[in-house]
């Protein structure tokens, strides 16, 4: 597979770091690897240790935007944070951070479900996909998730939705 | 989940390749990297939320509905399937992991083991080609998640809609043809398959999925290896260079990135085939009851199924013209007998016309010319009936704690006007 995204600094100076690595004889190598393994271990954990902290700051400090992409990383537009597209409310900034590293916050967004069945989630996350214990913020994270992706009933089958502007003249030959 | 008795590290295909792709994404974790704008984050922060969905996906047509980006979903709108063969850029992608980059065809390799093969065999890639006897067909692929979105309660994972299906032609060798040939013990009951995607976690030592079929499946003519789709190279999202490809069941037994197949002597136990993944209750249960994880069982055969695929919902038409329809229908292993369609919110039905399929799984297509009796708003609506006089439910079907085989017949918005 090509890739398509730019490739950033420290993408490309890791690619550099390998290609000279794989001068050596794949004995060492190994070595290397496990060494590097150990690093990055260490390092992820570190990072989610940090992660997790409540930011004491806003999130304006935190994020600078020198990308020219359009899109401000800030901007909060009827009380949905544009860029995740998580409601912006209490302890948005704490779930964005423990639950947007392995996949996207879209996986988020879409689901819908009650606090026990996040908590399920979780738990199944934790067994089985590598999701660490959340300790003290757990709590928190529930509560956001519960007050803003609960469950409406929708009935058996729902009506189907058109926007006024979607309805077109079907083209006949 | 239990622990995968033979680890695939596909060491044997390019162990320089798989070292730096696998360093390389512990390491995005970390610094943000493996996203676009990644890098303008603080170091420390694993925030990955911030993706430009608004690009296409390698190999896709831009009109995709992409339901989440990382890892990549995207389904297609009814209406991009109107094609017999569905297009390799029309094709629905579902990755549970992230997708190999810099995939060296010249030096990937499948390795077939496993407790009940005669013996563990490697081939590359031209060996597979050479040795064996190539066959096409038109398989049917849907995902055993698609139609979750209207489950209520709401079911857990992607909120599919409709389009998570398609019918490609599959060019490749017969799985039973690679199998027989290593050799498969008499205790043999399921085959698994691993693939070089990647954990999201970032966790070299964690397959994304590891799924697969009982051997009677798996020993099908229409079970491929295949490396082709309508002729050309497999799309990227889809599996390149190499992929099983099962014709009506859950799209998730057909690996991509093939590069290990477990002939197995108990059902097969990676990730995805355990818990409650792609299992429905053995016993019917209640909207929203909690199910225990042994009283889940394993989808096989996908239930019958219709999509119209002319005209796009939404359509005006005036009261003088005759509106055509059409689409396709498939049943699984099974057969479709009929499609019927009803403008009355299935008070009466009329019949359709409709082809034989091609091949064993691959879909069926419908046609039909609907006259209105007058003005007003109508909803088309189209059901199939399989070859055991079973059809598709008008309501959803039975509610199940993650969401699959929602086969309720799809319904399309028609205006009529003077
Ligand atoms: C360590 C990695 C990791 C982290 C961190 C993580 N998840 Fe997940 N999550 C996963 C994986 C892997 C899946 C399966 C993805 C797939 O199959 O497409 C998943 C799936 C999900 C799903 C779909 C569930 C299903 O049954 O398919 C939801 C909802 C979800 N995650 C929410 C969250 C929330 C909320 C958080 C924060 C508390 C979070 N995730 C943090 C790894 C993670």
């Amino acid at each position: 597979m090509k890739k398509k995204k730019p490739v950033s600094y420290e993408m490309r100076s890791a690619t550099a770091l390998f290609k000279a690595i794989s001068l050596v004889k794949s004995s060492a190598l190994l070595v290397l690897f496990l060494v590097l393994g150990g690093i990055i271990y260490i390092s992820f954990q570190t990072s989610i240790d940090k992660a997790l902290q409540p930011s004491p700051e806003p999130i304006e400090s935190k994020l600078h935007n020198n990308n020219s992409s359009t899109l401000d990383p800030n901007r909060v537009e009827k009380g949905i944070h544009v860029e995740t597209g998580m409601v912006y409310d209490d302890n948005f900034e704490l779930v964005r951070r423990s639950c947007t590293s392995c996949h996207s916050s879209k996986l988020v967004t879409q689901n819908r479900a009650t606090r026990d069945g996040w908590k399920q989630m979780i738990v199944w996350m934790q067994e089985t996909q590598e999701l660490q214990d959340l300790g003290k913020y757990e709590v928190k994270i529930l509560d956001y998730l519960e007050k803003n992706y609960s469950p409406k009933d929708v009935g058996r089958r729902q009506n189907i939705k058109i926007e006024d502007e979607d309805w077109y003249v079907i083209k006949l030959d | 989940m239990k622990s995968i008795p033979s680890k695939k590290k596909p060491f044997g295909v390019n162990r320089r390749r798989f070292l730096r792709d696998t360093a390389l994404s512990s390491m995005a974790v970390i610094l943000g990297t493996d996203i676009v704008f990644g890098h303008n984050l603080p170091k420390g922060m694993s925030i990955l939320g911030l993706e430009d969905i608004s690009a296409s996906l390698p190999g896709k047509d831009g009109r995709l509905s992409i339901l989440n980006d990382r890892p990549i979903n995207a389904e297609t709108p009814p209406y991009l399937l109107d094609d017999k063969i569905t297009p390799g850029e029309l094709f629905f992608v579902r990755n549970n992991g992230v997708a190999p980059v810099d995939v060296d065809v010249n030096n990937w390799t499948l390795t077939i083991g496993g407790e009940s093969a005669k013996k563990e065999m490697v081939f590359t890639l031209a060996e597979l080609k050479s040795k064996f006897k190539h066959y096409t067909y038109q398989l049917t692929l849907e995902c055993g998640g698609n139609g979750r979105k209207e489950f209520n309660p709401p079911a857990k994972g992607n909120q599919w809609g409709l389009g998570a299906v398609g019918c490609s032609e599959w060019t490749g060798v017969r799985l039973k043809d690679v199998l027989e040939s290593v050799g498969l013990k008499s205790n043999a009951v399921y085959i698994g398959y691993y693939g070089a995607d990647t954990h999201l976690s970032g966790n070299a030592d964690k397959d994304a999925i590891s799924r697969g079929v009982p051997i009677d499946k798996a020993m099908e003519d229409e079970s491929l290896i295949a490396w082709a789709m309508n002729g050309e190279d497999i799309p990227v999202l889809n599996g390149h260079p190499l992929r099983l490809v099962f014709g009506g069941w859950p799209a998730s037994c057909s690996g991509k990135w093939l590069s290990k197949i477990v002939i197995r002597n108990k059902v097969h136990d990676g990730v995805k085939m355990t818990g409650q993944a792609y299992r429905i209750p053995c016993d019917t249960v209640g909207p929203g009851e909690k199910v225990a994880d042994e009283d889940m069982c394993i989808i096989e055969s996908m239930p019958v199924k219709s999509l119209i695929t002319f005209p796009k919902t939404g359509g005006v038409i005036s009261l003088k013209d005759q509106l055509p329809i059409r689409g396709h229908a498939w049943a699984g292993d099974q057969i479709v007998s009929k499609v019927e369609y009803s403008i009355d919110f299935g008070a009466t039905w009329k019949s359709c016309e409709m082809s034989k399929p091609v091949n064993r799984h691959a879909w069926q297509h419908f046609n039909a010319t609907i006259s209105f009796p007058k003005v007003g708003y109508y909803e088309v609506w189209a059901k199939a009936t399989d070859d055991q006089e079973v059809s598709q439910p008008m309501i959803l079907p039975g509610w199940n704690p993650k969401g699959y085989l929602n086969n309720a017949c799809h319904r399309i918005a028609i205006k009529v006007n003077k």
